[in-house]
């Protein structure tokens, strides 16, 4: 490595064996994640938030809404069928295992419409292979949020994203 | 601290010289009377600007303290500032088919670090590379300068401009209306690499390639193919080169290999090689504690179109290095998967260009500021320049 | 690399120069080799575990857990930028005049002292002048920026009301193992 970086590690090892600076920490217990936690917050965290939250109207909001989405067949099978969730590096099993984790720990399913069923490895496997990757997106998302609104009682937050967006031309 | 640019001086210089000549016809003529010469005012104009010529190469700055963003228009043969053009940070640019238009990629909160945020694609051409308005986008990526984030296609009739709101979408420009055309989601895709009349391909997140067409009317269709890179063990670079003329693109992984596909609807993917290999070692791999050459830098790679030659900065390091300068300039031969010459560069490079035209130059930039002219056949520096920190380089077609 | 001040460059032209110099002879590589191993006194447990090609990278075996205002601190294996310890702040929050972004990219370093990997927010502190004090750019399981998740050159302000980039944090989220 860098020949200067080694120097300041011996410099420091020389330091700590005498026990005199204590590592830079911060103050409390560390957060011990499960290996689906840690496949959510590296593959989807840093935009949609460590606990699902993020900028709001610049990233859709997770926490309290992705449970929704099992209200209906359609909006089951398009949070899988995302490109960034389908055609994610995860396996199968993970990809399940995270997304049961979204819409159930992130999420909260809601009354009405469909019982929700968490996802099977099988379902998924499934539902990845027909990914959203030539459609309009948002405007799909949009008929799919409507669709929610309609059967379920579904939180007042989700209503924005089936708005259409303001018009980019 | 503000330095006197030397090319005051030198107009300074020039200002003595041409009153001195002026004097010096006046004596010869026969003086009706002892008056003293009167001396020819000058008008102030500005420089007019020919166009890029073969031997330029315009480069942006890396926004940072002690130089303003902006892009800079140097000599290769004279090792000399030709003009600069205005930027914002985080900028990205491109000359139109005629090399005397500039269209740059930009954008501008109106309070500086707060207010309207405005995204523009501005124009500056003319004699003078004068701005000519500009066109505003809906969105754009705000990240350091890569190259491909912008690009237009090979006739200049359209700009390409990659949004990231973090959706990731393209805002497809034509340039001739002076619009935006639409905008094209590409969900997991970014980076735009343009080929034929309305097309371009993005590298996808999943290690696969999406293909982009777009009709006159903005209706376009993406269709993703298989992957062919491992993303998350050796990822193909952004540096990665596009020809959007021939639509030849190299996609360049971090390990050194080198997927040739040829772009288009149905895009067509040649033999992979290893540019290790091609020098008569073993691949590079992410095993660690691994050293070995390989790929690395800014805009680490270079692609003579005429000699299919590809001219790559290349460091001795370990895995995830590909940022590190390079020591060596290494270059090989596409077509036979062949090293042919590797030179050293005087410090370490981050950015590389060659020149397309029949004599050639090779271009070497550091982050340090320095930026060296070298001959493409033998290595050899044939001249250096002082620049500031450089961002991103472009020679004429690009 | 993002928005590192010239003052910074004369640095790490030192450093990297250093670096590549040392490899010229067989005989001084042998000796940076030896010297990035880790120089702690290691229970049986991570002696193993620092044995085990498959644990860590080429950064966190040179990596240090003392001093948060050096590159080679063990979070920084993928900051790049200003080190926010140097600006006024510390791994995890923001000098004031600035305000941290809530959107950032995840990845996940491994600590030299117990050779265990955790997860490590990169949120950039916006919406002031640049910092301009210690500048490093590492690239550990770095991604380009088509893969947005572990890019460290997306300016990551979304959501703040500026793009001004001030520094980075590197925010402990949790132990990943």
């Amino acid at each position: 490595m860098i020949v200067r970086a080694c120097v300041l590690a011996l410099a420091l090892a020389a330091t700590a064996a005498i026990g005199a600076t204590p590592p830079v920490s911060q103050p409390g217990p560390v957060t011990r994640l499960s290996a689906t936690q840690v496949a959510y917050l590296t593959h989807c965290g840093g935009c949609h938030g460590i606990e699902g939250i993020s900028a709001p109207g610049a990233v859709p909001t997770l926490q309290g809404l992705t449970g929704s989405f099992l209200c209906t067949q359609q909006g089951r099978e398009f949070i899988i069928r995302l490109p960034d969730v389908g055609l994610s590096t995860l396996s199968d099993r993970e990809l399940t295992d995270v997304m049961n984790f979204v819409v159930f720990d992130i999420g909260a399913p809601v009354a009405g419409g469909k019982p929700a069923r968490p996802y099977t490895v099988a379902e998924v496997a499934r539902l990845r292979r027909q990914p959203l990757t030539d459609t309009g997106l948002t405007a799909y998302r949009n008929q799919v949020v409507a669709g929610l609104a309609v059967r379920c009682q579904v939180p007042a937050a989700l209503h924005v994203y089936a708005a259409p967006r303001a018009s980019t031309r | 601290m503000k330095r006197l640019p030397r090319s005051a001086a030198a107009c300074g210089i020039a200002a003595v010289l041409v009153l001195g000549g002026g004097r010096a016809a006046r004596a010869a003529t026969p003086a009706a009377d002892a008056a003293p010469p009167v001396l020819q005012s000058e008008t102030a104009g500005t420089t007019p600007f020919p166009g890029l010529t073969a031997h330029e190469l315009a480069y942006s700055a890396m926004d940072s303290v002690g130089a303003a963003p902006g892009i800079r228009i140097i000599n290769g043969d004279t090792a000399r500032l030709v003009g600069t053009v205005y930027s914002s940070q985080y900028e990205n640019f491109a000359w139109a088919p005629d090399n005397r238009t500039l269209y740059v990629s930009e954008t501008y909160w109106s309070m500086g670090n707060r207010g309207t945020r405005e995204d523009v694609l501005s124009i500056y051409g003319g004699p003078t590379l004068r701005n000519e308005g500009e066109i505003t986008l809906p969105g754009r990526l705000i990240s350091d300068p890569k190259t491909n984030t912008f690009a237009l296609s090979a006739d200049g009739h359209y700009a390409y401009d990659y949004s990231f709101q973090p959706a990731p979408s393209v805002s497809v420009v034509d340039l001739k209306q002076r619009r935006v055309l639409t905008s094209v989601e590409i969900p997991g895709c970014g980076l735009v690499y343009p080929f034929g009349e309305r097309g371009f391909a993005s590298l996808c997140a999943d290690g696969s390639l999406a293909v982009i067409d777009v009709d006159a009317q903005g209706h376009y269709s993406v269709h993703r193919n298989k992957r062919f890179f491992d993303i998350m063990d050796d990822p193909v670079m952004d540096e990665s080169i596009g020809d959007a003329a021939s639509g030849l693109a190299f996609f360049i992984t971090n390990n050194g290999w080198v997927h040739p596909v040829h772009l288009g609807d149905r895009p067509k993917f040649d033999q992979v090689w290893s540019i290790e290999q091609a020098a008569g070692l073993s691949p590079a791999t992410s095993k660690v504690g691994s050293v070995t050459w390989r790929p690395g830098g800014q805009v680490f790679a270079a692609y003579q179109r005429s000699t299919g030659r590809l001219y790559v900065l290349m460091h001795e390091g370990h895995p995830w290095s590909s940022e590190l300068a390079g020591t060596e300039i290494w270059v090989l031969d596409t077509g036979q998967h062949r090293l042919l010459q590797r030179w050293e560069v005087p410090e370490s490079a981050s950015l590389v260009a060659i020149t397309p035209d029949a004599h050639p130059l090779l271009f070497a930039l550091s982050g340090s500021g320095w930026l060296w002219v070298m001959n493409p056949d033998s290595g050899a520096v044939l001249r250096a320049m002082q620049i500031v920190t450089p961002a991103l380089v472009k020679v004429r077609g690009e | 690399m993002k928005r590192i001040g010239v003052d910074n460059w004369g640095e790490r032209l030192t450093r990297r120069l250093a670096g590549q110099l040392s490899r010229r002879s067989a005989l001084a590589r042998l000796g940076a080799l030896l010297v990035a191993a880790p120089a702690f006194p290691l229970l049986p447990v991570q002696r193993a575990r620092a044995a085990d090609a498959s644990i860590g990278t080429d950064f966190s075996r040179a990596a240090q857990t003392t001093d948060d205002q050096a590159c080679n601190y063990w979070r920084y294996c993928g900051i790049d930028g200003n080190l926010c310890s140097c600006c006024g702040g510390s791994t995890h929050s923001c000098p004031p005049g600035s305000q941290p972004s809530p959107t950032s990219w995840i990845g996940s370093c491994v600590n030299p002292a117990d050779q265990r990997s955790y997860l490590i927010a990169y949120r950039d502190c916006c919406g002031t002048s640049v910092c301009n004090k210690c500048g490093c750019l590492n690239t550990d399981h770095a991604m380009p920026i088509y893969r947005p998740q572990a890019n460290n050159h997306v300016i990551w302000c979304i959501g703040t009301n500026t793009f001004e980039y001030h520094c980075s944090m590197a925010v402990l989220v949790g132990l990943a193992e």
